[in-house]
């Protein structure tokens, strides 16, 4: 329901001040457990760490290594899994059947035992993807960085009774970029004490600087590798199904994502890949928690923020407090491709990016997708 | 040879018969007492009162004994001289008077039983002789001409202010025996429309004071002789009348209503002293609130209670407010005698109701009387206005906000009158002005109105017609629309049998609705909850004796439509869901005794019955035994046909108080009572909102069941006009709900799987001060309390913080509250208040961490941290029109400061997610400035 995220729009009509709090809580370390094992082929992956501190969120994650996880079936059947890298432990052979139960149980190498309950891979239904653009302001030149236009995706599901309403998405959307790595420059210090700026093209940008008095920037001498990349991005809120729009086995037009339209996400096209995927109703409560977490923090009316626990168990005396989920999901997964002549009036051309574009965005890659 | 003691003794009479004496000090300590007494009496004879009081609380209690004496009867008809004389042989005591100033004061009838000390309190009222103890044997009496000097100064201050001094006889002078104590009845009416006025003070100068009941009349005990009364009631003009009271009688006083535009408006309703109050009984000063700084210019009556000891709110935005630790559904406003639920607009930030349009309310934090049921912690009581059966007027009031405007007057002169007020906000232009993102694609606006139609059949009968209709819409930029509705009606009949008894027949109907609708095409819906509550209520009064009987029958009948939602486009993904209608009976039978044992005791004792039943169609879901409450535990179902009760409740509530007052000016209040309540407010919010839900109770939701005990100790000093209080409460409530962690409470067909039931305990003691006359006026009252919960359950998952106590979401410690008015002149007033309280309890996050690209935080356990404490400051200056009586247009202007310090108090803490996914707790103040407001309010 949308009743909570209109009473955020009351809280800026009526306030001045939103200012940063300082948080003095006690801290306390927890372990989370995140991983699944999918109707999709392996290997499959659960990860380990423990959480940070409020005011500590930019330190290094903190992978947990060197723990035994071990993946059963309801069959008898059981797969220890191999750490590939720090706090990343993956299977070798199991494949996820629908209909089968799964569980995991991690011992850490301090000898604290946790366990995650029986969950049953359950079937997931197919479904559709549509977009329409939603056009808040009229574009203009302050706007095509940061606009609040841009297209609404939605989506429209089968639920299968086995599902029982519960759906999970998760979705991936990818976008190209050009930045201006040969633009660059560092600021040097001369013997005199003055600063003076030259020029400082990576050598992935096919430039370089000529030796010489002027500075000059010479090339390119080959392709450059940092000037195309492609930006990922992901749902940072759960995304799950609310019981209550689920209508004879369907979901209609539920809204999905909604992507900017400015010149960088449409400098040329946005793709965005969806997941539906079958979820238990223990971590479906997990999200569901955390969705009401996210609603409600900036509800007006305050209410409580549940705690959000997870399936998983400490099963020793000396276990942290634990976080997280193991699930169980088959998976659905299809994309849909907005292209730039989609958007009803004509954006400018992409902004200067004066960077070397594997640097723009934490996730862009000058690796080209395989979609792209 | 005399004593040390005795020369002490003898040297006091001296110097009060008025000789100079000079007596060798034995010792360097006495000396000290010695010359106080001397040089006093010889250079302030004004001042010896003092002394007085300085040397009983030294000696009293060495001297009680035969103070404390009982009179068995013996003394009736003897003079008092020759009485004193009898009981000094062989007691060992002395009584020192010159026999001429006991010679003409005899004891009558009336005396006996009381000890010596009250009867000569008594018996010299009014008199200039008074006496004091002197170590253990010794009664000395004073002729005391300072008194007689108090008296003319009384006189020549009420001369200097231009008051009018009435003078009534009772009896004739020939007679009357001095030291004969003779009962006066009174009646106290209005001037203008002969309404009685209950609640009236009287004070006898320099004696005790007494209080007019709801018919207007009281009694008083006075010894013969002339005695000045002093009426006072707020908004009216106080009248002194010097009494001859001779004999036994009766005397009727018509009082004036100020004819000033703030007070002209607004009438209290009961405004008693606390020493002689009921307990837990606080009448609402509308004429004070009228002159508090404002929020916008909009004056608010649930402001007013939030600045009593024991009331508190979790901020500005909330629309409930939180009596002795209990929640803010437990609160039960009426409004002409039907229950109101929804008490405000703008989620909280405006009273619900025009202050224009009330007559009088009564607050009642403790010791709730027989005839109210239903919620557990307070009651307000709010009577609207009623016409003026004389002639035509309107009053208005103009401010930022909102503006209103009401009209008065007879529809048939002496029989009927009319009462219309109409208030409307015309906020919207703040929002549509706004130039901040969307926003003024929103819209906030709100109007109530009121009416009510008197008709009087006789001097016996009345009917009143009242109806209250109140709606507030709120519209998001996302095309969502919030809007909520109260309209209430109520038809009252009063008929006076005679002077000893009345009773009243009230019909009520009431209804709240909300409605919340969407039109963005692929979520359309429209989302709906209504419940209506048709009531009945049969009130019978009458006096017995000392008793006051009040019985009588109560019934409410329950009609809710728990929500039903219904997509109103072709592709709206909204599914129709329609929760099946609920209806539930509560019916009640009350009584209750007020019994005044004599002058220093009265009772209050009755009991509640109530009886509640929740009524088919309804289909109950039974679960597993031994399983929590899940859909997943659902074994089976039971439909109960129309009309069939499903589940029945019966409670007994026994409601006790008692006044007793240690001494004229001072009372010890005892409070019992235990309230069933019937109805919860289903939220899952710190405060309420308009979207909440009301749930009747049903086979799962037992009736809250709440006790409260409470003791305080009341005085007053300086004829009333200083006042102090104590008081000490304890309240526990069984059956509250809380809210299931991440379950949903709206169109839940299963709520009981949503709910966890528990227990709450408050306690805290009160300290209240108050100043009532002069120039600066005004409030200091300090409450440390705490409120706690506790949710306990066999089943994991379904406990609170492990089933300890935790402080619920309004548990507030210390809370401080002053106000204050201060009089330039007679037009110009400064006002203002300051409000501290500690910030109330939060779940805050202790880690941190992502999971699946999503930031989580993770939080302690519930209400275990605090925001910072609130405090603020709001000034006000009041300027009232000139103040003749005649003239066209009256008018006041009023200028408020709201929070003048400009503190961010913070409302909330929050979360939010930048683009690097790091998750920053805010915390957002609701209003972190000064809020400038002017307002006018006139009278035509």
């Amino acid at each position: 329901m949308r009743f909570s995220k209109g009473i955020v729009f009351i809280v800026m009509f009526l306030t001045c001040c939103i200012s940063p709090y300082q948080v003095n809580t006690n801290f306390q370390q927890q372990l989370v457990v995140e991983g699944m094992i999918t109707d999709q082929p392996g290997p499959y992956l659960i990860k380990l760490s423990k959480t940070q501190a409020v005011n500590d969120q930019l330190g290094s994650t903190n992978a947990i290594s060197g723990a035994n996880i071990i993946l059963r079936d309801d069959r008898g059947n059981l797969e220890p899994l191999v750490e590939s890298s720090p706090g990343n432990y993956y299977t070798i052979s199991i494949q996820g059947i629908v209909g089968r139960s799964y569980s995991i149980s991690i011992v850490l190498n301090d000898g604290a035992s946790y366990e995650s309950a029986f969950e049953t891979l359950l079937p997931v239904g197919d479904f559709s993807l549509s977009n329409e653009f939603l056009q808040v302001e009229p574009p203009n030149a302050n706007n095509q960085i940061v606009s609040s236009n841009g297209f609404n995706v939605y989506l429209t599901s089968e639920v299968l009774p086995e599902q029982e309403g519960r759906v999970w998405w998760r979705w991936t959307g990818t976008f190209e970029i050009l930045t201006y790595p040969k633009l660059m420059t560092k600021r040097v210090t001369k013997r005199n004490g003055s600063e003076i700026v030259i020029p400082s093209p990576p050598w992935c940008s096919g430039y370089f600087v000529a030796l010489g008095l002027d500075s000059s920037v010479v090339g390119p001498y080959w392709d450059c590798t940092c000037c195309t990349c492609w930006v990922t991005q992901q749902n940072t809120v759960p995304l799950i199904s609310d019981l209550q729009f689920v209508n004879n086995g369907k979901i209609r037009n539920e809204k999905i994502a909604f992507v900017e339209a400015n010149v960088r996400t449409f400098y040329d096209k946005y793709y965005l890949e969806v997941e539906q995927l079958s979820i238990s109703a223990s971590v479906y409560d997990f999200w569901k928690n955390i969705k009401t977490q996210e609603q409600n923090s900036s509800n007006l009316f305050q209410i409580p923020p549940p705690k959000a626990v997870g399936n998983i168990v400490a099963s020793s005396k000396n276990a942290l407090p634990v976080i997280g989920y193991f699930a169980a999901s088959s998976i659905r997964t299809h994309a849909i491709i907005m292209e730039r002549g989609d958007i009803p009036y004509k954006l400018n051309s992409i902004d200067t990016l004066i960077i070397d574009c594997t640097q723009a965005y934490p996730t862009s890659t000058n690796l080209r997708p395989v979609f792209w | 040879m005399y004593t040390f003691q005795e020369l002490e003794v003898q040297e006091f009479i001296l110097t009060q018969f008025g000789f100079e004496a000079e007596v060798t000090p034995l010792s360097g300590e006495l000396d000290f007492n010695f010359s106080i007494i001397i040089n006093y009496s010889i250079r302030n004879l004004k001042a010896s009162l003092y002394l007085f009081i300085f040397f009983s609380s030294l000696s009293s209690c060495l001297a009680q004994e035969i103070l404390n004496h009982r009179l068995d009867g013996s003394e009736i008809g003897r003079p008092l001289g020759a009485y004193l004389q009898q009981l000094e042989k062989g007691s060992g005591n002395k009584f020192f008077f010159i026999d001429q100033w006991l010679e003409n004061i005899t004891f009558e009838k009336g005396y006996e039983g009381m000890t010596l000390d009250e009867a000569l309190k008594k018996v010299l009222h009014g008199t200039d002789i008074t006496y004091t103890s002197f170590y253990n044997y010794a009664v000395v009496f004073t002729k005391d001409p300072s008194r007689t000097l108090e008296k003319l100064e009384f006189i020549q201050s009420i001369k200097s202010d231009g008051k009018k001094v009435e003078r009534e006889s009772i009896g004739k002078k020939e007679n009357s025996r001095p030291g004969e104590l003779i009962l006066l009845k009174g009646l106290i009416k209005d001037g203008k429309t002969l309404e009685p006025l209950g609640g009236t003070t009287i004070m006898v100068r320099d004696g005790e004071s007494v209080t007019t009941k709801s018919d207007g009349t009281f009694k008083l005990n006075l010894p013969v002789g002339d005695h000045y009364l002093v009426f006072r009631y707020s908004n009216y003009e106080e009248k002194i009348v010097e009494v001859g009271a001779y004999e036994s009688g009766e005397i009727a006083v018509e009082m004036m209503e100020i004819p000033r535009v703030l007070d002209e408006v607004v009438v209290t309703g009961r405004q008693s002293s606390n020493v002689t109050s009921n307990v837990g009984q606080i009448d609402i000063k509308m004429s004070q609130i009228k002159k508090l700084p404002t929020f916008l210019g909009v004056v608010d009556i649930f402001k007013q209670i939030q600045i009593l000891p024991g009331v508190t709110s979790v901020g500005e935005m909330s629309s409930g407010y939180n009596v002795r630790g209990g929640g803010a559904d437990q609160n039960l406003i009426l409004y002409d005698g039907v229950q109101i639920f929804n008490n405000s607009h703008v989620f909280g930030f405006f009273s619900a109701f025009n202050s224009d349009a009330i007559k009088s309310a009564t607050f009642f934090k403790g010791g709730i009387p027989a005839e109210y049921g239903g919620r557990v912690s307070s009651v307000m009581d709010i009577h609207s206005k009623e016409g003026d059966y004389k002639k035509w007027s309107a009053t208005g009031g103009i401010g930022p906000i909102s503006s209103n405007l009401s009209f008065n007057g007879p529809i048939q002169k002496d029989k009927s009158s009319l009462f219309i007020s109409l208030r409307s906000s015309y906020s919207n232009w703040i929002v549509r002005s706004l130039t901040y993102e969307n926003l003024n694609r929103s819209s906030v606006s709100f109007y109530d109105g009121s009416v009510k139609f008197s008709h009087k059949f006789s001097e016996r009968d009345k009917l009143t017609l009242s109806g209250y209709s109140s709606h507030d819409v709120f519209g998001l930029p996302s095309d969502t629309t919030f809007s909520w509705q109260n309209k209430v009606a109520s038809l009252q009949f009063d008929h006076k049998f005679n002077d000893k008894a009345f009773s009243t027949f009230t019909l009520g109907y009431g209804g709240y609705s909300y409605d919340v609708k969407d039109t963005r095409p692929t979520g359309a819906y429209d989302l709906k909850y209504a419940i209506a509550y048709p009531s009945f209520k049969a009130d019978f009064n009458y006096q017995l004796g000392r008793h006051k009987l009040n019985t009588g029958i109560n019934g409410i009948m329950y009609g809710v439509i728990p929500g039903t939602i219904a997509p109103t486009s072709p592709i709206s993904n909204v599914k129709p869901v329609t929760i099946s209608r609920e209806q539930a009976l509560e019916n009640a039978f009350f009584l209750e005794d007020e019994f005044e044992l004599n002058d220093h005791l009265r009772f209050n004792g009755g009991f509640r019955l109530s009886y509640y039943s929740s009524l088919g169609p309804q289909k109950v879901y039974l679960y597993q035994p031994g399983q929590p409450l899940s859909n997943s535990t659902i074994s089976d179902s039971v439909s109960y046909p129309k009309g069939k009760s499903a589940k029945n409740y019966f409670g007994f509530e026994p409601r006790f108080s008692m006044v007793y007052k240690v001494a004229p000016n001072s009372s010890i209040k005892i409070g019992y009572n235990r309230i069933f309540q019937y109805i919860h407010l289903i939220s899952n919010s710190v405060s309420i909102t308009p979207i909440d839900i009301w749930q009747p109770s049903n086979y799962y939701f037992k009736p809250q069941i709440g006790d409260q005990y409470s003791v305080g100790y009341f005085h007053s000093t300086h004829n009333g006009n200083y006042e102090f209080s104590v008081e000490g409460f304890y309240k526990f409530t069984q059956n509250i709900l809380d809210f299931k962690d991440g379950s949903s409470i709206i169109l839940n067909p299963n709520l009981e799987t949503a709910l966890l039931r528990g227990v709450a305990k408050a306690y805290g003691t009160e300290f209240s001060l108050k100043k009532n006359a002069g120039r600066l006026q005004g409030s200091l009252n300090y409450t440390y309390a705490r409120s706690l919960r506790q949710v306990k359950s066999q089943f994991p998952g379904e406990s609170i913080n492990n089933g300890n106590y935790y402080p619920s979401n309004y548990d507030q410690p210390n809370i401080v509250n002053l106000t204050w008015r201060y009089e330039l002149s007679r037009r110009f007033s400064f006002t203002g208040n300051f409000t501290y309280r500690t910030g109330r309890p939060i779940t805050l996050p202790y880690s941190y961490t992502v999971i699946d690209n999503v930031p989580i935080v993770n939080f302690t356990n519930r209400n275990m941290e605090r925001i910072p404490d609130y405090h603020r400051l709001d000034l006000a200056l009041v300027i009232e029109g000139n103040h003749k009586r005649k003239k066209i247009v009256d008018g006041s202007w009023i200028i408020s400061f709201y929070n003048v310090y400009a503190r961010r108090n913070v409302y909330s803490v929050f979360y939010k997610t930048n683009s690097e996914g790091v998750t920053t707790p805010y915390k957002l103040s609701i209003i972190g400035t000064i809020l400038p407001s002017i307002s006018y309010q006139f009278k035509l």
